[in-house]
């Protein structure tokens, strides 16, 4: 860590040597590309694991028991998470309806990849529809294409998909 | 500091307006629109022959970071929109006065002459 009188010059000598300042919004594409979840948007203390693509950090198939265990194995998964990529021109965003022929999902966060060069977005999926499949995205009042994918589109600064 | 072109009217939200000789007037966003939304990769544009009344939403743009609606600065008809802009978002980012979005027919002329001149958007963009 460093005395904050010494942060104004560390920051100056790191302009002066080329590091590039990086925000917000370039945090959350890189994440988005790289199909992480944000908390507060694809997931909060009100969605299961299991219907915000995170059953992989939940041993369900242990023996053991934990905190939370007999109510996942209730009520199962509901939704699945999964990504999409805009076929049609615009920007996928967040809370976004997804109509699809099982029912209606809802983009969770989305927005444009420069690695893609097209809009992608993690979104809430019916179960039942299958990575490949044509949905509509209601984005103000107008129903866009989207194909749906693995939640993954880059990896190492290439397309994934 | 961002570009504010003194031939042109403005309204507070961010459009500027260039009168044309043949009575119509050629809308785009401002300099300063554009430096604060980022990096455009998304233009709608109205549909040619609609009718919008002032302050009504007319077109939208996005950057990575976000969706800003843009809004009619008079009451009037859509013309003629520049596909070139929807074609190559970031010609917005390039030059905002050279990469107009549509041209309307003004309902009144007049209301064209009461929006911002330079100086007063000037202040408008210093304040936000």
């Amino acid at each position: 860590m460093l005395p904050a009188t010494e942060a104004e010059g560390l920051w100056n000598s790191l302009i002066a040597a080329g590091v590039a300042p990086c925000g917000l919004g370039a945090r959350d594409t890189l994440r988005l590309e790289a199909g992480m979840n944000l908390y507060g948007q694809d997931m909060d203390d009100t969605v299961s694991p299991l219907d915000a693509g995170l059953a992989w950090t939940v041993a369900m198939k242990d023996e053991r028991n934990f905190v939370g265990k007999a109510a996942l194995t209730a009520n199962g998964q509901k939704m699945q998470f999964l990504g999409l990529i805009l076929l049609d021109k615009g920007v996928l965003r967040g809370h976004q309806q997804v109509i699809t022929k099982q029912g209606n999902g809802e983009i969770t966060s989305g927005s444009f990849s420069p690695t893609l060069q097209q809009s992608i977005a993690l979104a809430r999926l019916p179960l039942g529809v299958q990575i490949g499949d044509t949905v509509d995205v209601d984005i103000r009042g107008k129903l866009l294409k989207a194909k749906v994918t693995k939640p993954v589109f880059a990896r190492n600064g290439k397309a994934f998909i | 500091m961002s570009n504010v072109p003194s031939n042109l009217k403005y309204a507070a939200s961010h459009e500027w307006v260039l009168k044309n000789a043949d009575g119509s007037v050629t809308i785009g966003i401002t300099d300063h629109a554009q430096e604060a939304l980022g990096d455009l990769v998304f233009v709608e544009l109205p549909t040619v022959g609609a009718h919008y009344d002032a302050e009504k939403e007319i077109a939208v743009v996005e950057s990575v970071k976000a969706a800003a609606d843009v809004y009619a600065p008079i009451a009037g008809t859509v013309t003629e929109v520049n596909q070139a802009a929807a074609d190559a978002p970031e010609s917005v980012n390039q030059d905002a006065y050279a990469a107009w979005l549509f041209k309307m027919t003004p309902d009144n002329m007049a209301d064209v002459d009461a929006l911002l001149d330079a100086a007063a958007y000037q202040a408008v963009a210093d304040a936000a």
